[in-house]
């Protein structure tokens, strides 16, 4: 009989554990932020705020559209080509593409939205909204170094897989949170 | 006597909120809307960690089961941890 090596595995690597610890804060501070904005609007008279611009939903939404897709083109090629570490390698390319343009796009948005004099200081919106969606922005932004960086070590077959799940959870949440945040902040 | 009193405080303010000032959405909720806004965010804030917590250990638990499965059909070993991998040794 022949035998074949059997391959070993964890319940739950450190590199995945630790990316989980970290994502679950993430999601508390995110939800800090969510909970005083509703607070806050829900308090405010006029909104938005008199001599405010209303925020580009529409324009945001395509954004959206990029940055979902980006994270299903990660999830379809890890589950796909699992082994063939081209075309994973191929579509972590394009999951990175992707999720650069929306942080391209969200930051010519932040430009226009700054030339029409919504600032920082501007009113409780202007404050709400360069403080949570400029978290994002800043996650978003370290994740695609990461994904970056995991591209690069691909292509020389030095990534462990452990250490590429635990990008890949990071991203996911980069993605997952932004429906939220777009449907509380552009929507409500 | 001191306990009973602490006791008696604590009761008293649970049972009339906005008399104590002790509640949030009574105090600072000028209207409906904030009200409701902060009762919305207190169900959020209190859900959240539960939900995340709980869908992380049937994850954990799904994901034993899975291996737990394969580890008796031999096509994986799980690695033990190395206090009890030490113990095991002769």
């Amino acid at each position: 009989m022949i035998e074949f090596p059997r391959r070993s595995a964890e319940l739950l690597p450190s590199p995945v554990l630790g990316m989980l610890i970290f994502v679950f804060t993430e999601v508390m501070l995110f939800s800090g932020f969510i909970s005083a904005f509703t607070i806050m609007r829900g308090s405010a008279v006029l909104w938005p705020p008199p001599g405010q611009p209303l925020l580009p939903a529409a324009e945001t939404a395509f954004n959206t559209a990029l940055l979902l897709a980006s994270g299903v083109v990660l999830w379809v090629s890890r589950r796909r080509w699992a082994t063939q570490l081209g075309k994973l390698r191929r579509g972590l390319l394009v999951a990175i593409l992707l999720g650069g343009a929306f942080v391209v796009l969200q930051g010519r948005e932040w430009v226009q939205l700054l030339a029409r004099g919504l600032t920082l200081r501007s009113s409780a919106l202007g404050s709400f909204f360069y403080l949570i969606v400029g978290a994002h922005a800043l996650h978003a932004v370290v994740a695609l170094g990461i994904l970056i960086y995991a591209w690069v070590r691909l292509g020389r077959n030095l990534v462990p897989k452990n250490t590429l799940v635990a990008a890949e959870i990071f991203w996911y949440f980069v993605v997952g949170i932004w429906p939220i945040l777009y449907w509380r902040v552009y929507l409500s | 006597m001191k306990l009973l009193l602490a006791l008696a405080a604590v009761l008293a303010a649970a049972s009339l909120p906005a008399t104590a000032d002790a509640c949030d959405s009574c105090l600072a909720a000028t209207n409906s809307a904030v009200q409701w806004a902060f009762m919305n965010a207190s169900i959020f804030l209190s859900v959240t960690p539960v939900a995340i917590v709980g869908a992380f250990v049937w994850w954990l638990r799904r994901r034993a089961q899975r291996l737990a499965a394969e580890e008796a059909q031999g096509v994986i070993h799980l690695q033990s941890p190395p206090a009890r991998a030490a113990s095991r040794r002769p």
